[in-house]
């Protein structure tokens, strides 16, 4: 997977996207009564704080310190300081005061980030470390854990009964909620919104699943002050994986008995992710995995980073053939979405981009664009060598497959009622006159006494029949769709 | 000869020539019960169940095909149906590609990734080429990225085992049966019926001594040293790649000079004694059906070099004349151990297909004809031979309706010419007239060293059956550029004229410059809403009609003609429905040709194009498809076509396909077919584009032209639109047919034949070819799920 399409980033969380920091843009959204209790724990003050952009950093920094924010004749306030003062301003970390319209630090911001920067992050947590004792953790904790992440991907790309079953209730219905699959039990589709999910960074992925969790969390009442104090607890733990490398094998941390019920349902939904790994329940101990470092990574950065040079693995020939070079099952499941699957050898597997599959994918609410941009961002080297970044997937490709979407859009469907089984001729010619007055009729035939008008006549004409007594027209009404080119 | 041989052919009719088999042709004859088992074996065979599907609905091989430990070194996939993947950007392609090429069909050579099938055809042809089973596995094995699967090796044992094993060859005039294996020779000579046709029952081993005479036949002057130059540059490369990134596997690489080479029978099977035994000539027709059944069908192979009987035609290619590096390499299959094999030799159209036939004419140098499928392709024929060749005009025999040279008689009938005269001519089997009868009788009473059959694919089967039992050709040259058929008659080629010797891969001979870079265009033509609400009452013809006379396709030509016209480029409209195409001359005013334009005018109208600078678009119908040498065109506006034939499609483009002057990195050569949106052209379209899109070709669909709205064309107001909707719909139902089949006939008449078909049969809607496929698919051989187990 790879983040190579900035322009298709999405902004799920549905603000503004341009902190590019999922966890920011999601506090920005909170009641500003409830982020104050947060920026109350030192805790999540420092956390804040190392998520912030850079010029923001400095800017906190400034303000924490000296009191005051560097005037115009020190700086030249361009319009990027401007922007991250917006952005402090909307987490709630400082004030313009009304008076003067100096920047003001906020005061329990000030206090908590102050305690957390003298005791250290690990100090701040309210987490139990406890040496690992026995074989507590097991063996091969870091791969299990990618493979629970990578389950919960594939359940989103391919949703059979097997990944159906590897993955927690609670994350198919955070899914469902965060609108990413569709349908009922039994039937799961994916949509564009998952589908775009599934072309982010792991970093992004990751953010975008906690977050969804938090916005359930919050819709259901749940005060998440006392979800988000833990798991940011847990998140600056990463630093020590990061750091300590060997020494994580042997240390664990307690599950306080007293945590609430929230506060353990986010355990489930960490060890789900893979981020945290526990082996019983009743060893009241959890372990810390690799992939902890990605929530730990602030994304503005991350967007530079090694994820950029993604070595794509999909060769598109000019006649429509898909040759992926992987085996990851993740991948062929996205490739699988919009691609008929013709041979599966260990290391390659083989397709083929039909009228059929490429409108099966759009159906699922994909677009055009994500199905191109996932294939120029996972072209093979070599197409890219031989054809260039753009080109590395056949013009005439990416053109019909655009062309294929561009056809659905010739209809228009809208919705109409079409009247049939009327009890007498002079009735069918009756609702067809009126409907003709009233400018509501779409289409009627004189041989088959049909009628349709659109969706703002039915009234009408029930109307209509109304004042035509009692004599219900046995009119046999059924809503249907008709389309207009 | 068998005088009695000869006379009952004397008198064929249409149902003997149907039954005769051919006298030379070992493979020749397929009539369904004497076509060796084998051939009828199919990888796809196998049942569908027993082939395990992923998640995804693919065909699960990860079982069958663990990956060797240097997978990423080694170039293809063999799955076990008998597909096969090569990776164009390996290291090792080149050393896989010529290989894969002899065994197997090329499915599609797009860029990256290439797709061949394993067929029993394939294989066969790969054994007639001198490649021995044991290669053949020890090869695939070495390219494989993992270990072949069991059933592809039982699959080419299976094919190959009893092919290529047994030879006919005639040697100083008499016909000697001939192998090296000697357990194969044993029971043959066991056989009652073979026994009855012995000569002299001993066997013997050949002189040995013979052999070491056979000599490397040149095709051209200097030629081997270039040879020399591409081997030794060959091998530098090599060791180069070797030495820098020691990419290439040394079993790959050892192996690949074995394959590469003039395939010298191998070392272990040469030295094995050469058994023969000679055979009664009258017998030899028995002698073949007895071996197919047997299962060791005899590989007919003419060994010109010692024939002494019929006398050589001396003559050689012009010393200016060179030939291509794929040329001399399709060539060099034909001829490899020194005698000339039977076969098909597929090259793109204008990638010098007549400069190959007339190589070997002249390397056989025995008498030759030449049978083309129109007058005008015998005139271009004739032309080239004068052009490449040291030929005297007096050696050049035209035999066509129009242009018949007198038959040799005298002195000058036993002397050896060529003879170049169409299918027709030869096949017709009504009256004819005096002299065409004489001339008829000198083919039949000659001795053909070589029969060139030229677009070898537009044959039908039937007709081929009677040429080939008229024509006695101790081999046969067929050249083509579209081994498709809508009908899959294809595989009839392979017995009657035996297998494909050679298949160049467009896109290569495209970016070397061999031939031009085209770039094809779909361009899409809403339909008018008038011609659209007619179009969706009318019955298929009339759709058809009205879908090629919808106005916008009208003006776009004309806007594609205009604009191409100012860039001095030359242009050719093909129509397949005539009343389309003279309704688009007439209108814009521009010369147009189809079948029933004399041969006169044709030739003025072609010349004209060719020469005058005032014509620079012509009209045609298919009369043009094939064999029309148009060098100067480069830009084809297709508006009506023969429904999804893939074939016409390919033979189209091959009109503009000759290497232009100015090659550049760019497009120079510009393909156009306009097709009405929403009709079922677009349909057809789609199928038709196949081949040429398994060819590398992409096609770019083009739905809006800029600048169209600032040419005055016509068609522009509604009245004239409609007007035209109303001469469309006032035609006959004739006229909204496309042009029928048309014969020459020998008696200088163009009788009009209509055909009996179905509208879908005639637009090649049916797609016999694609359901075929399809199914095959869907069931395996029982063979293979018993070796699966």
């Amino acid at each position: 997977m790879s983040s190579d399409q900035p322009a298709a980033a999405p902004h799920l969380t549905g603000t503004s996207s341009k902190n590019s920091c999922l966890f920011l843009d999601f506090l920005i959204t909170i009641p500003p009564k409830t982020r104050q209790r947060l920026l109350q724990k030192p805790s999540c003050a420092f956390f804040i704080y190392r998520m912030l952009p850079p010029i923001a950093q400095q800017t906190t920094i400034q303000l924490i310190w000296k009191g005051s924010f560097p005037t115009a004749s020190d700086v030249e306030e361009t319009k990027e300081i401007e922007d991250q003062v917006k952005l402090l301003k909307d987490l709630g970390l400082v004030h313009r005061q009304t008076t003067d319209g100096k920047l003001n630090i906020d005061t329990d911001y000030k206090r908590s980030y102050m305690y957390a920067a003298m005791l250290g992050a690990a100090q701040i947590s309210s987490l139990v470390l406890e040496p690992n004792e026995g074989n507590r953790r097991g063996k091969d904790v870091e791969k299990k854990a990618v493979e629970r992440w990578d389950c919960i991907l594939r359940y989103l790309a391919l949703p059979s009964e097997e990944n159906t079953q590897a993955v927690s209730e609670t994350t198919r219905n955070l899914f469902k909620k965060a609108n990413f699959t569709s349908g009922g039990d039994t039937q799961i589709e994916i949509t564009t919104f998952g589908f775009q999910f599934l072309l982010l960074s792991p970093v992004k992925q990751m953010w975008t699943y906690v977050i969804e969790y938090l916005k359930l969390e919050m819709s259901q009442g749940q005060d998440i002050v006392e979800v988000i104090e833990p798991l940011i607890q847990i998140v600056l733990l990463a630093n020590r994986v990061q750091v300590a490398g060997f020494k994580a094998e042997r240390e664990c941390y307690q599950i306080d008995a007293n945590w609430t019920e929230p506060q353990n349902e986010l355990l489930n939904h960490l060890r789900e992710l893979g981020v945290i790994f526990i082996r019983k329940r009743k060893d009241g101990v959890f372990f810390l995995t690799q992939l902890l470092t990605h929530l730990a990574t602030n994304e503005t950065i991350d967007d530079v980073s090694a994820e950029k040079v993604s070595n794509g693995k999909v060769i598109v020939e000019t006649n429509f053939r898909v040759y992926a070079y992987t085996s990851s099952l993740l991948q062929l499941a996205i490739i699988a979405l919009f691609t008929e699957m013709t041979y599966r050898f260990q290391d390659m597997s083989v397709g083929m981009i039909t009228r059929e599959s490429v409108r099966g994918a759009l159906q699922h609410g994909i677009t055009a664009a994500q199905i191109i941009s996932f294939l120029r961002a996972n072209a093979h080297p070599q197409c890219i060598a031989t054809s260039g970044p753009v080109n590395c997937l056949p013009i005439t490709v990416a053109d019909q497959i655009r062309l294929w979407e561009d056809e659905r859009r010739r209809m228009n469907l809208k919705d109409a009622y079409i009247y049939s089984h009327f009890e007498s001729e002079d009735e069918f010619h009756g609702v067809c006159e009126y409907a003709r007055q009233q400018n509501i009729l779409l289409w009627s035939d004189n041989q088959q006494k049909l009628v349709i008008v659109n969706e703002d006549g039915h009234e009408l004409v029930r109307q209509w029949y109304k004042r035509e007594k009692s004599k219900t027209g046995a009119g046999g009404e059924a809503s249907s769709s008709t389309s207009s080119a | 000869m068998a005088t009695k041989e000869r006379k009952r052919r004397g008198k064929w009719d249409t149902y003997k020539a149907e039954e005769a088999p051919s006298l030379y042709s070992g493979n020749a004859d397929k009539e369904t019960s004497s076509v060796p088992k084998a051939a009828s074996h199919n990888l796809n065979g196998e049942n569908a169940s027993s082939v395990m599907t992923d998640e995804f609905g693919a065909k699960d091989y990860r079982k069958d095909m663990p990956l060797k430990g240097d997978f990423t070194a080694r170039p293809l996939w063999v799955a076990p149906d008998g597909h096969i993947f090569l990776e164009s950007f390996s290291p090792v392609y080149k050393h896989a590609r010529d290989f894969l090429i002899a065994i197997s069909e090329p499915v599609c050579r797009p860029q990256h990734i290439h797709e061949y099938q394993l067929t029993a055809y394939s294989l066969y042809a790969a054994v007639s080429v001198g490649l021995q089973t044991k290669d053949i596995i020890e090869y695939l094995e070495r390219l494989s990225k993992s270990q072949l699967p069991k059933g592809v090796i039982t699959f080419v044992q299976m094919c190959t085992v009893s092919y290529g094993k047994v030879k006919l060859v005639l040697k100083h005039n008499r016909y000697f049966v001939e192998s090296r294996h000697s357990d194969v020779m044993q029971k043959l000579l066991k056989d009652s019926v073979i026994q009855s046709c012995i000569l002299d029952d001993r066997v013997q081993p050949a002189q040995q001594t013979e052999l070491p005479a056979q000599e490397k036949i040149k095709f051209s002057h200097g030629n081997e040293n270039e040879k020399g130059v591409e081997k030794d540059g060959a091998a530098a490369d090599g060791t180069a790649a070797a030495a820098t990134d020691g990419k290439v596997p040394a079993d790959i690489d050892e192996f690949y000079g074995k394959i590469d080479g003039d395939d010298e029978e191998d070392a272990e099977i040469r030295n094995l004694q050469l058994l023969t035994f000679e055979i009664k000539q009258e017998t030899i027709e028995t002698v073949q059906k007895r071996c197919i059944e047997l299962e060791y069908p005899l590989l007919a192979e003419y060994d010109f070099r010692n024939d002494t009987l019929n006398p050589n035609l001396g003559i050689d290619l012009k010393p200016s004349t060179t030939l291509r590096p794929y040329q001399e390499k399709s060539l060099r299959k034909m001829f490899g151990n020194s005698r000339a094999r039977s076969g098909v030799i597929v090259l793109p159209c204008g990638a010098g297909k007549t400069l190959v036939g007339v190589t070997a004419v002249t390397t056989v140098n025995k008498r030759c004809l030449v049978l083309a499928n129109s007058n005008v392709s015998v005139e271009q024929w004739r032309a080239q031979f004068k052009l490449w060749s040291t030929i005297q005009d007096k050696q050049l025999v035209r035999f066509t309706r129009e242009a018949k040279d007198p038959a040799p008689s005298g002195a000058d009938a036993t002397k050896p010419v060529v003879c170049i005269s169409t299918y027709s001519m030869v096949a017709y089997s009504g009256r004819r007239t005096l002299q065409a009868e004489e001339a008829m009788k000198f083919i039949e009473k000659q001795e053909w060293g070589l029969l060139l059959l030229d677009e070898v694919h537009t044959i039908p089967a039937k007709m081929f059956r009677r040429v080939l039992t008229i024509v006695q050709a101790h081999c046969k040259l067929g050249l083509t550029a579209t081994l498709v058929r809508e009908d899959d008659k294809i595989t009839d080629l392979n017995f009657l004229i035996g297998p494909k010797i050679y298949e160049a891969n467009w896109m290569e001979l495209q970016k070397a410059g061999h031939i031009a870079k085209v770039q094809c265009a779909e361009v899409w033509c809403p339909m008018t809403s008038a011609f659209y609400s007619y179009y969706l009452r009318s019955q298929i013809a009339r759709k058809l009609l009205l879908a090629v006379m919808n106005p916008n396709k009208f003006r776009i030509c004309q806007f594609l003609i205009k604009f191409h016209e100012r860039r001095n480029d030359k242009i050719i409209v093909f129509s397949d429905n005539v009343f389309a195409l003279k309704r688009y001359a007439i209108e814009m005013q521009k010369p147009f040709l189809y079948g029933e334009t004399s041969q006169n005018e044709r030739m003025k109208i072609l010349q004209n194009f060719q020469y005058n600078p005032r014509v620079n678009t012509i009209f045609v119908s298919k009369v043009a498809d094939t064999s029309f040498d148009l060098p100067e065109a480069n830009v084809l506006i297709q508006i009506s076509a023969h429904g999804g034939s893939r074939r016409q499609e390919a033979q189209r483009l091959g009109r503009i396909l000759r290497a232009k002057k100015h090659s550049t990195d760019q497009f120079n050569a510009f393909f156009y077919s306009l097709v009405s949106q929403d009709t079922v052209e677009m349909g057809y379209s789609r199928k038709r584009q196949r081949f040429l899109v398994n060819q590398g070709y992409a096609y770019k669909v083009v739905n809006n032209l800029p600048g169209m709205e600032l040419e005055d064309l016509k068609l522009a107001s509604k009245e004239s639109q409609l007007q035209l909707l109303q001469q469309v719909l006032a035609t006959s139902d004739a006229d909204a047919e496309e042009e029928d089949v048309k014969e020459e006939l020998a008696d200088g008449t163009i009788r009009i034949s209509r055909r009996e078909a179905t509208m879908a049969s005639m637009s090649g809607g049916q797609g016999a070819q694609y359901h075929s496929k399809a199914k095959a698919i869907a069931e395996r051989h029982p063979l293979f799920k018993r070796f699966r187990q």
